[in-house]
């Protein structure tokens, strides 16, 4: 078997990822603004800095190659939770590092959609816009055992920094040499190896093509997703409102500033 | 909507007596914010623009929202199923868009200000064909927080005015830095500054080539009664503005548009007119993964080789002068073609690619405008109303 995981990592910062609202817990759609919630005209305000920070210091302790300098990219799709229907996603600020002996590909910010209930057909827009760090691995994992070592290990490295303890792991997983299968919804550790259990499983028996899948963490199982998750083409563009030539992400002597020229 | 809108000024209006009129394209709460499109005919917007409270908190009132061509595509100011609009000097003619409704608005005497976008001669277009003074700022030295996106790289807030001292006016109040655009800049203010004696002018002869040769004559007139010494210079690259500059337009209003799916906001997208709907598919085609290094890419590449050639250029001069539109007001329904269409912009697009602020004046019937380089906005203005007294 070959795992890899792209995990989401939320950063803990007091307010979302381009606007001024908090990122605390409330009623649906009270933490929200014009710009969290894509009205037309609004315009993303400067990344939150601790969540850059913390992005920084996530993408050192995982060896990865710096970059100085990134763009902020509109990522196209059409979803019930994402007002724009694009997603403001940052090229790769690190690459190539590597923590526990896997490969890590890339590390990005992103900002969190809202959160939609498909049984009820309802959007909550208070998690739209919050920060996210996306670290990409290669799929280098080949057991259950050293997926677990690597999960546990990696969120410990979050508390040591104190980055954040709430971790999304969605899995790809391959069985001899076969199509990759994208496992989403994925909320702990131990669903994490769940989930790659079942599709081992699975794979073996049924056979694998290329797909997303949902894990549900009640019958401990995976289901093709309900609404088609991936597109062909995001037709990335770099988000012209934030600065030419490009909004960088600068990390000299450690700190971290947005740079605006 | 009241008798005296006759020529479609207005989508919406308050009862209440105001001196500011708003293109319906900007977010100004307690008024729905259409962009002229039926799509939107229900938004209101939660919100208010920040050059918009700008000019409220300097004591301005909005007394209504007005009428453009659909999100702000076209240049005759009639692309749009809202309104009527018409020009004021003549109703058989365009009023020239796309901001039209803020041009007839202020020409018919119904407001004193009046705000637009420009992203390629919005506001300088129905200003000429109007016969007002229109401007547009520099990028950055106005906040669009707040004006819906069309072609996010060129999108600037602009304003149409009886005559430069009220552009001064309104552009002193609306400029600044603004955290919620972070394409605006510091220390931007508008100073008073010594106007147009010794200042170097240039002209590109492919565009006063362009244009009609009664506005060449008026043209030249006009430079002669002001005692302008212009030097004209060839230019033929000028003509690839027009790729450059709609390339561009397209993709980043596909992007911009993707929002209006029904779901938040808008209706069904039959509802978008034709124009709307072709500036969409081509930008979705342009900035495809398969087409984008052969379209988009290319433009973005032009753009950069035009600002480069224009910093150049304004090492040696101070301001390019041209007739702002290439012929009078197209009758209503006289331009069928969307290339033809497109192509009156020659003389309004080269701005936007520089980023440079630009202002059109009223001449017997026709525009001269001047261009500055990015943040000359001072000098560009006191140069302006220098020549506005020499006209
Ligand atoms: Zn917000």
């Amino acid at each position: 078997m070959k795992v890899g995981f792209e995990l989401h990592v939320t950063p803990l910062t007091e307010s979302k990822m381009y606007c001024d609202c908090p990122t605390k817990n409330a009623q649906p759609n009270l933490q929200v603004c014009p710009i969290c919630t894509g009205q037309p005209g609004s315009k993303p305000m400067a990344p939150n800095e601790t969540a850059l920070r913390a992005g920084i210091k996530l993408a050192k302790a995982l060896n990865c190659t710096l970059n100085e300098s990134v763009s902020v990219m509109r990522k196209h799709y059409f979803y019930p939770d994402l007002p724009n229907n694009y997603q403001l996603t940052s090229e790769p600020f690190g690459e190539n590092g590597s923590f526990n002996n896997v490969g890590i590909t890339e590390i990005h910010f992103e900002e969190d959609p809202g959160q939609y209930d498909p049984k009820s057909g309802l959007v909550d827009l208070n998690r739209s816009g919050s920060p996210l760090l996306e670290v990409v691995t290669e799929p280098d994992i080949d057991s259950i055992e050293k997926a677990r070592d690597f999960l546990e290990e990696f969120s410990a490295l979050l508390g040591f920094l104190g980055i954040s303890q709430k971790i999304k792991a969605d899995t790809n997983v391959s069985i001899n040499g076969g199509a990759r299968v994208e496992v989403k919804n994925i909320g702990s550790i131990s669903g994490a190896l769940n989930a790659i259990q079942y599709e081992v499983n699975r794979q073996a028996k049924e056979g694998a093509v290329l797909e997303t899948r949902h894990y549900d963490k009640d019958t401990m199982t995976t289901k093709p997703a309900r609404l088609k998750e991936t597109v062909a083409d995001y037709r990335y563009m770099r988000e012209p409102n934030l600065p030419r030539p490009r909004a960088s992400l600068q990390a000299k002597n450690g700190s971290t500033t947005y740079s605006t020229t | 909507m009241t008798l005296k809108d006759r020529h479609g000024a207005f989508i919406s209006l308050t009862d209440t007596p105001g001196e500011l009129a708003v293109k319906d394209n900007i977010c100004v709460q307690g008024f729905m914010c259409t962009a002229s499109s039926k799509l939107l005919e229900n938004y209101e917007p939660p919100y208010t623009a920040t050059a918009v409270q700008k000019l409220q908190k300097q004591g301005l009132t909005v007394m209504g929202k007005t009428s453009c061509d659909e999100f702000a595509c076209g240049s005759t100011g009639t692309h749009t199923s809202l309104a009527n609009p018409r020009n004021p000097l003549d109703e058989k003619r365009v009023p020239g868009g796309s901001s039209s409704g803020s041009a007839i608005a202020v020409k018919d005497g119904l407001v004193r200000y009046a705000i637009g976008s420009d992203t390629g001669g919005s506001v300088r277009c129905p200003a000429t064909f109007c016969q007002i003074v229109g401007y547009r700022p520099s990028y950055g030295q106005i906040s669009r927080y707040g004006l819906m996106d069309m072609c996010m790289s060129f999108d600037t807030i602009g304003t149409l005015t009886r005559n430069v001292d009220d552009a001064i006016y309104l552009i002193t109040g609306m400029s600044g830095k603004d955290d919620k655009d972070l394409t605006t800049m510091n220390s931007v203010d508008v100073k008073e500054t010594p106007g147009l004696a010794g200042k170097r002018l240039v002209a590109f002869r492919q565009i006063l080539e362009s244009c009609d040769p009664g506005i060449r004559e008026k043209f030249n007139e006009a430079t002669e009664k002001a005692k302008l010494h212009v030097d004209v210079i060839d230019f033929p690259e000028i003509h690839k503005s027009i790729p450059t500059y709609y390339m561009i337009v397209f993709a980043e209003f596909a992007s911009a548009m993707q929002r209006f799916d029904g779901k938040f906001f808008g209706k069904n997208r039959e509802l978008l007119g034709q124009e709307v709907k072709r500036r969409i598919l081509l930008g979705t085609f342009i900035s495809q993964k398969e087409n984008k290094d052969k379209w988009y890419t290319q433009a973005i590449n032009a753009r950069k080789w035009f600002q480069q050639k224009f910093e150049a250029m304004f090492a040696k001069y101070d301001f390019v002068i041209n007739p702002t539109m290439p012929s009078p007001a197209p009758l209503v329904g006289e331009i069928t073609d969307p290339i033809t269409e497109y192509s009156m912009d020659l003389g309004t697009i080269f701005p936007s690619l520089m980023m440079g602020p630009s202002i059109s004046l009223p001449y017997q019937g026709m525009g001269i405008q001047l261009t500055g380089k990015r943040f000359s906005d001072s000098a560009l203005l006191y140069s302006a109303r220098d020549l506005e007294g020499a006209l």
